[in-house]
């Protein structure tokens, strides 16, 4: 089994350590997608082919919350599950999004460990299986 | 600044920023920061919600393409483009001062932060800077840092 996940974010940067951190976690994957914002992010979801998606929250165009709010009215949430990577950590706003439907949340700055973690945790993967 | 205040931002940035750049924070006093010689450059945002403010980061331009490097865990030559150079210093902030109203204000405090925005000025502006009391100074490795926080809260 081999993941395809996809990273939202408009950062260039932060596009590019959570592809390293992917590589750095060991589990398989085969393919990372990458979008700027949330309608990039949309686009590439409803095509299908997603595993899992990291999104931020403060993006151009739309942001992760309304990204988010439009994969649940799709029912896309329940096919695509969506981790907020995101440097406003405050807890009502974290609340908010897993009752919004989001499986998990992870703080900048991230480590590959909790990359791998949350991964494992959402998608339900066996650390011995992969 | 208050001194609690202070301290929390100087224990925050200094716990951040080596996590995110893998370089030795160390706060120090502010005149003893060596004026950069080359432009400089300050990203800027701020935050609204139970709490509003601004924040802000000031290094000299020319320090930016190691700290974009850091980051990304690559070679300073292998930095490809000063938007990434540039992308690298405002999510620097983004970072350090997403964590900094948390601890100020508390993990219950409701905040939403606006994108960061860079500004590139004359080495001059360093001292006006410096002067201002709502910033602190600190070295990252060797490289002179300046960070700012405007703090206010529904009950101050």
């Amino acid at each position: 089994m081999s993941f395809r996940i996809l990273l939202i974010d408009d950062s260039s940067v932060v596009r590019s350590v959570l592809r390293k951190a992917l590589q750095l976690t060991g589990l398989p994957v085969a393919e990372v997608y990458e979008a700027g914002d949330g309608a990039e992010g949309l686009e590439v979801i409803r095509r299908g082919g997603v595993d899992l998606a990291f999104a931020d929250i403060t993006m151009p165009v739309m942001d992760g919350q309304e990204m988010i709010e439009t994969m649940s009215a799709e029912g896309l949430l329940e096919q695509v599950p969506v981790v907020v990577v995101s440097s406003t950590q405050s807890d009502p706003r974290v609340q908010a999004l897993l009752d919004a439907g989001v499986s998990a949340f992870l703080p900048k700055p991230f480590t590959p460990e909790q990359i791998r973690e949350t991964i494992e945790q959402v998608l339900g993967v066996d650390r011995h299986a992969v | 600044m208050r001194s609690e205040v202070s301290e929390i931002v100087t224990a925050t940035f200094v716990e951040i920023v080596e996590q995110l750049t893998f370089m030795l924070g160390d706060q120090v006093d502010k005149d003893e920061l060596t004026t950069p010689d080359s432009a400089i450059l300050r990203a800027a945002m701020e935050f609204s919600g139970d709490a509003t403010g601004s924040l802000d980061l000031i290094i000299a331009e020319e320090a930016c393409p190691e700290l974009a490097a850091n980051i990304l865990g690559i070679d300073t030559d292998e930095v490809e483009s000063q938007e990434q150079v540039l992308d690298a210093f405002k999510e620097t902030l983004n970072v350090v001062g997403g964590r900094v109203v948390r601890e100020i204000g508390g993990s219950d405090l409701r905040f939403d932060l606006t994108p960061p925005a860079i500004q590139n000025l004359g080495a001059e502006a360093w001292a006006a800077f410096v002067a201002s009391p709502s910033r602190i100074g600190f070295l990252l490795d060797e490289t002179p840092v300046l960070f700012g926080i405007e703090f206010e809260s529904e009950g101050t």
